[in-house]
């Protein structure tokens, strides 16, 4: 069971489980006070200590955490986004069934927590359209503002941790494959959050061509031109690009 | 009336700052690099009876930016909308910079482009049509280059002009999914000064910037647009199979691109780079002469400071002494006299004597600036950095720390990582800065005059050493994990103008000028009051022993034997202390010194005297304590600001404190052992 379960999800690294977003969740929601101690989640969680680094583990494979034996759990920038997401989520459909449905209280934690798990995103945007609707004449004006005021982009996003695990999921030839002189076109960035910003921003993007014009040595950076400039970059980072040959 | 509030924005490298020195007169530093500009800069100035207000922005690639200067220039940007946004676009790279001008045409405000460094863009005939451009964008365009001059009044006349009708640029809007996204989201945001699709796009790209703004521009609904653009993200990342940055990012390339093959002339010459730049870089970073050249370039920096300085030292050496004695021969003996010829005149004169060993290496540091070196110092660097856990733009800001180690540490801005960046706050004092060549060239003036150029070489060398090994250590311990991209742009080579290289060289003088007549000047008065008093009873007349008996020999003998490792004498430790202000006073204090101890009508050169009386392997020491020790008052104030906390600063001052004990000491006894 447990094997197949890991099978799964190699597989499809897009679909985590319920139980290790709410790992994400906690750490997130325990981050804004200080470091999320191992100790700490498994408190949150009411597990024991050695479920929560098994997860972590699990989250550190698929990039959303950085974690060694010994050390505390840090969201990458990925993860960080994630656990915005699934807290986001949680919060608002909180809100909604309690201010908006009169659910009680305790109620409507607990379904929200099962809620957000299954619900499809087209869903929870149409109900988060449906609720501003509704929000006039329910809300007292802060009670769903509440529910988000915490959810500020904070933590320790860490952008190399998600990078050390990005090539992985390279499938075609990356840009640090191919020679010096050779053309190729940019298919995908597999590159983790920062990185794929300042690529995507500097105008490496998919359906572009580019040349790559040299190495540095001793394992240094890569020369890439493009119409009308040159950019350098890491050799990891070349790595996380996916290209075909161009002519 | 109000002043017209203009902001200047554009990537990184594209000349705002050149700009908005041909603006306003200022002059702002500039280079041939990405992330020169680190602060946000405003200047007023009237002009055709209007009166302007000019904000100049560090660049960005985008308004999303994570580094400290990009996030600055969003931040600013979104704090404080201006009257008009003056895009400043680089002509020769026209597709790329549009992407940012889209983004800033979205945000509504009125909008005139700068085509930038037009006459290179001509040259290689990818000059686009202005008016074609104006009109698809809705704003005015006009060619420009600043290091001319060329279209600045016309500049200030569109800003004029655009402020006066009000009138937004044409909306870009987006297509597609990515479109949808951003107006369903942008439907929830109440009108403000920025138009909503503006602050929702920035919204789902995550922009800190925006997520701001909204809480001041509506706070109650804040949180509730906020998580409903996680949400929208996420959905529409799932839509259309790809992460959010790219998916914008695509959108904008795609109207960029549109608008640049509209308005380039056809056929559109699609060149990889200015030919020139390639065929020098092919030797400047080539696999065999990359290193070797960049070993060459600073080498032969040290080797100019000593050649080409060399008369101009002779030649106020001359006057400085010249001065002393016609004095010395007219004055009476009694305090304001030794105050003016032992205090101020070696105090101030025995620094102000460095000055043009300064302006050589300043003006090195310029041309590197000026012409796009230092980025390829950056890329050539970075594979031995990267392994050591520093960034290879960690170097810009090591190499700016040769000039100043202050400037320096505001130059880190443009990393990325906070514990990158900290390391390399941290090791920058380790930088020999202009202040610490005095003493190095008297040092090596006195105990090592065969070998000039390789001392000081050798001096610098041990310096950037040091801070490679220390921030290796930072890096494996307090300052664990987390590495920054390093995706930087490699300017094409550009010649730098024999008046901006002036002009740069002479700001970084001009600060060591100031200080010499401010700061060095107040010292030296201080120094000369401890050196000179308390006077000796009546009757003891010897000059030497009088000096002794004052404060600074107290001192000096007190703390004597806490460095007699580094044989170091009461002298030397008096001068150890004055440093701690600004290490020019090492200098100051020795000449001063050595002024009084000899009395008037002396003429021994203090080079001389300190052969006399030290061992090359003390002179050495002073050398290493000089380089580490006790970083100076104002690194210690810029640390404490841009590392956030006196902890920095403060862990910073002791730890260099105590390894200048020990290297020191190490050195002279090593030295001691050896020869």
């Amino acid at each position: 069971m447990a094997q197949q379960a890991r099978a799964a999800e190699k597989e499809a690294p897009e679909v985590l489980s319920s139980s290790l977003e709410d790992y994400l969740e906690a750490i997130y929601e325990l981050g804004r006070s200080g470091p999320a101690r191992v100790a700490d989640i498994a408190r949150a969680r009411g597990v024991s200590m050695a479920s929560v680094c098994q997860a972590m583990r699990k989250l550190a494979v698929q990039g959303l955490v950085s974690y060694r034996a010994g050390e505390e759990p840090c969201l990458t920038h990925d993860g960080l986004r994630r656990a915005q997401l699934v807290s986001a989520t949680h919060r608002f459909l909180v809100s909604f069934l309690r201010d908006i449905l009169a659910v009680e209280p305790s109620t409507a934690e607990k379904d929200a927590c099962a809620m957000e798990h299954v619900l499809s995103p087209d869903t929870i945007s149409h109900l988060i359209a449906f609720s501003q609707f509704q929000g006039a004449k329910t809300c007292d004006g802060s009670t769903l503002s509440d529910a988000f005021a915490r959810s500020e982009p904070t933590g320790c996003a860490t952008p190399a941790a998600a990078g050390r695990g990005c090539r992985a999921g390279a499938q075609g030839p990356s840009l640090a494959a191919i020679r010096p002189g050779d053309r190729a076109r940019i298919i995908h960035l597999h590159a983790s959050c920062a990185i794929r910003r300042r690529l995507a921003e500097l105008g490496l993007l998919p359906g572009v061509e580019v040349e790559l014009v040299r190495k540095a040595p001793f394992g240094g950076p890569v020369e890439v031109a493009m119409d009308g400039c040159s950019i350098s970059l890491r050799r990891g980072e070349a790595a996380s690009v996916e290209v075909e040959p161009a002519e | 009336m109000k002043p017209i509030r203009v902001a200047l924005a554009g990537n990184p490298n594209t000349g705002k700052s050149s700009i908005f020195n041909r603006l306003t007169g200022s002059s702002v530093h500039t280079g041939n690099y990405s992330g020169v500009t680190v602060e946000v800069s405003v200047c007023e100035r009237s002009c055709a009876g209007m009166d302007f207000e000019f904000t100049d922005l560090p660049g960005m690639y985008s308004l999303s930016g994570r580094s400290g200067d990009e996030a600055a220039a969003a931040s600013a940007l979104l704090a404080s909308p201006p009257d008009v946004i003056l895009d400043v676009v680089d002509a020769t790279n026209l597709e790329r910079n549009l992407q940012l001008t889209v983004q800033l045409a979205q945000t509504g405000i009125p909008l005139v482009i700068a085509l930038n460094m037009s006459d290179s863009a001509r040259r290689d005939g990818r000059m686009p049509d202005t008016a074609v451009l104006g009109r698809l964008l809705g704003a005015r365009a006009v060619p420009t280059t600043a290091r001319t001059g060329e279209g600045i009044e016309e500049l200030v006349l569109a800003v004029a002009r655009a402020f006066e009708s009000g009138s937004p640029p044409a909306f870009p809007a987006f297509g597609g999914e990515v479109g949808g996204a951003v107006s369903s989201l942008a439907s929830r945001i109440p009108a403000g000064r920025f138009r909503g699709d503006f602050i929702a796009a920035l919204l789902l790209e995550g922009g800190e910037a925006a997520s701001t703004y909204l809480g001041r521009s509506c706070p109650d609904r804040a949180d509730e647009i906020r998580a409903a653009a996680v949400i929208e993200a996420d959905r529409l990342e799932r839509r259309a199979g790809d992460r959010i940055e790219v998916l914008l990012a695509s959108a904008r390339m795609g109207i960029a691109s549109g608008v640049a093959r509209e308005s380039l002339p056809l056929p559109v010459s699609r060149t990889t780079g200015p030919a020139l730049t390639r065929r020098i870089d092919d030797v400047l970073l080539g696999r065999f002469w990359g290193l070797p050249a960049f070993a060459f370039v600073m080498y032969a920096v040290f080797w100019l400071t000593f050649r080409a300085s060399a008369p101009g030292e002779r030649l106020l050496h001359g006057l400085l002494h010249g001065l002393i004695s016609a004095l010395s021969s007219r004055l009476p003996e009694g305090p304001l006299p030794s105050l003016l010829l032992e205090g101020i005149l070696p105090g101030v004169g025995g620094v102000l004597l460095f000055v043009p060993a300064m302006a050589v290496m300043f003006l090195a540091i310029a041309v590197m600036e000026d012409t796009g070196y230092m980025a390829r110092a950056a890329f050539l660097t970075d594979g031995f950095m990267h392994r050591i856990g520093l960034h290879g733009r960690s170097f810009i800001p090591m190499l700016l720390g040769f000039g100043c180690t202050v400037p320096a540490v505001m130059a880190t801005r443009p990393l990325e990582g906070r514990r990158d960046r900290l390391a390399t706050i941290l090791v920058l004092p380790l930088m020999s800065c202009g202040a610490r060549l005095p003493v190095y060239l008297l040092v090596i003036g006195a105990f090592f005059p065969g070998a000039r150029a390789p001392a000081l070489a050798a001096i610098y060398l041990t310096g950037v050493l040091l801070a490679l090994l220390a921030a290796r250590l930072l890096r494996r311990t307090v300052l664990r994990g987390e590495e920054s991209p390093f995706v930087m742009e490699l300017p094409p080579y550009r010649l730098p103008t024999p008046a901006g290289v002036a002009r740069h060289t002479w700001e970084r003088v001009k600060h060591y000028l100031v200080k010499a007549g401010t700061v060095i000047l107040a010292f030296s008065i201080l120094l000369w009051f401890a050196c000179y008093y308390p006077r000796p009873p009546a009757g003891h007349d010897d000059p030497a022993a009088a000096v002794e008996h004052s404060f600074a020999g107290r001192i000096g003998h007190f703390l004597e034997p806490a460095f007699r490792p580094m044989g170091f004498d009461w002298r030397v430790v008096t001068a150890m202390i004055g440093a701690m202000g600004s290490r020019e006073l090492f200098v100051s204090q020795m000449g001063i010194l050595q002024s009084l101890e000899e009395g008037p009508g002396q003429e021994t050169s203090l080079e001389a005297a300190m052969r006399a009386r030290y061992s090359p392997a003390s002179g050495m020491a002073m050398m290493l304590f000089i380089l580490i020790g006790a970083p100076c008052v104002a690194t210690v104030a810029v640390v404490r600001r841009e590392a956030g906390g006196w902890r920095w600063a403060l862990a910073q001052y002791a730890g260099l404190t105590v390894l200048a004990w020990i290297v020191s000491a190490l050195a002279a006894q090593a030295w001691k052992l050896l020869a």
